[in-house]
């Protein structure tokens, strides 16, 4: 009996502690899966390399005595050269209009200008899986002296920017090049720009507000400084690019005239070339 | 005999038990690994995520499994350790059961943050249970989560049930 008693008691006891394990196993499993730390959310702004393409097309007079040119026809180059360094990393959009007024000389020239932007995925390849929200900013940085009342094509707040067009993540190397302080690149007549997939187009006259028509969800607003911002939400985008280990994000802005002429310029030209600033911002944890 | 005697059967039963429990909590465990926010549980750090902002997987459902999972869980190891008869099964379940809804309860907006100011602090230091008062000041209550537990306890008592009326109708044919 007493033997009997012994072997119950150990086995109380026993069980007792295999017991204890399961339910502190189970008590620190419930206390572990709630409540977890407050994480606040970082914000990484993604290096960038930009360049400005431009490409140059016109009508020749041959009729008239057009020399010398009055005024100058603009030197690309030069332009681009005597620009403080600065300001070549913020690439430019828009057209540049020439008319050349010898003599009755109907000789006209147009310069389209596309601003190009990638963006180093490959530095932020560690926050793969850890962002929440991936906004592309595209602000005025310097709107030109051809913003005028009146011209559609180079409008108040935006410029001469016609449409913002994105990139496959593959498209990068086939891309014009782009660099930090900012690369100018000259296209020959009969090169085509390159074709990226639309975003959205730029709204003529620009109003505030959600932009309609975007491929993503797009809002602008005023920059307070005569231009305007617009942010792009790319969290899909920007989510697909770091999964598969894409080293670049490319998007690019494209003129809002981009021609052909089909007559003469109209005396004085227009210079509607702008300046702008890219931004992707991620949120992430 | 075909060497079923019973203490292999009994063998057997335990196996399965533990099976079906590490299978439901390694269920439970995925959930939190595919659907669950990084940073939002206290055991799935941020860096663990690696899916997050993938459409979840689970859908609705990855909302109130893991709950059913964990009382399921620990209400077939629990029986398991307190024994073969019914009033085991039914110990097991019904405790997790209770401390499953206790719990959840504990995170209901007007309770848990009194809950958790009441948390001792020589908790902190002591991992996972440092998490108590985080638990209960920033977990989310969840009606439905109320009906996963009692499911899971449920299905653990039926499960238990069956295997052992199954278990039984088989040795005693063996035996007879």
């Amino acid at each position: 009996m007493s033997k009997l008693n012994n072997h119950k008691q150990h086995s109380i006891l026993q069980r007792c502690l295999l017991l204890l394990p399961v339910l502190a196993l189970g008590v620190l499993s419930i206390v572990g899966s709630g409540g977890g730390p407050v994480v606040q959310p970082n914000t990484t702004m993604v290096g960038l390399s930009v360049g400005t393409l431009v490409k140059t097309s016109g009508i020749i007079d041959v009729t008239n005595n057009c020399n010398p040119a009055t005024p100058p026809a603009p030197n690309i180059q030069a332009w681009w050269n005597g620009m403080p360094p600065t300001n070549r990393t913020f690439p430019f959009v828009g057209f540049e209009l020439w008319r050349n007024t010898t003599d009755g000389c109907t000789t006209s020239r147009l310069d389209v200008y596309r601003a190009l932007v990638t963006f180093n995925m490959a530095s932020v390849s560690n926050l793969k899986g850890l962002v929440n929200k991936a906004e592309l900013i595209v602000s005025t940085r310097a709107l030109p002296a051809g913003v005028t009342a009146g011209n559609t094509s180079c409008v108040a707040f935006t410029g001469g920017a016609g449409t913002l067009e994105r990139f496959g993540p593959a498209a990068a190397s086939s891309l014009p090049p782009v660099t930090g302080p900012g690369v100018l690149t000259q296209f020959q007549p009969a090169d085509p720009f390159p074709v990226g997939n639309v975003v959205f187009t730029f709204p003529r006259p620009w109003t505030s507000g959600s932009v309609p028509g975007a491929a993503s969800p797009t809002a602008t607003l005023a920059s307070g400084t005569g231009g305007a911002t617009f942010t792009v939400d790319v969290t899909s985008q920007v989510t697909a690019a770091l999964n598969g280990g894409f080293p670049g994000m490319s998007w690019m802005l494209t003129s809002a005239f981009e021609g052909p002429l089909t007559g003469p310029v109209a005396s004085g030209g227009l210079d509607c070339k702008t300046s702008y600033a890219f931004q992707l911002r991620l949120t992430h944890l | 005999m075909n060497g079923s005697t019973p203490a292999l059967l009994a063998r057997e039963r335990i196996t399965t038990k533990l099976l079906l429990a590490a299978t439901a909590l390694g269920l439970g465990f995925v959930v939190y690994l595919f659907d669950r926010l990084p940073g939002s549980a206290y055991f799935l750090p941020a860096q663990w995520a690696h899916f997050a902002g993938k459409p979840f997987i689970f859908g609705s459902v990855g909302g109130w499994l893991p709950e059913f999972a964990h009382v399921y869980a620990f209400g077939l190891l629990t029986a398991t350790v307190l024994g073969t008869t019914r009033r085991a099964a039914l110990t097991g379940c019904s405790l997790w059961w209770l401390i499953d809804i206790l719990f959840e309860i504990g995170q209901y907006p007007n309770l848990g943050p009194h809950l958790a100011a009441a948390t001792p602090v020589w908790l902190d230091g002591i991992p996972f249970l440092e998490n108590t008062g985080a638990f209960f000041a920033r977990g989310t209550f969840d009606p439905a989560d109320l009906i996963a537990i009692m499911l899971g306890a449920l299905a653990a008592w039926m499960t238990l049930s069956g295997l052992h009326y199954r278990k039984e109708s088989r040795s005693h044919v063996q035996t007879q």
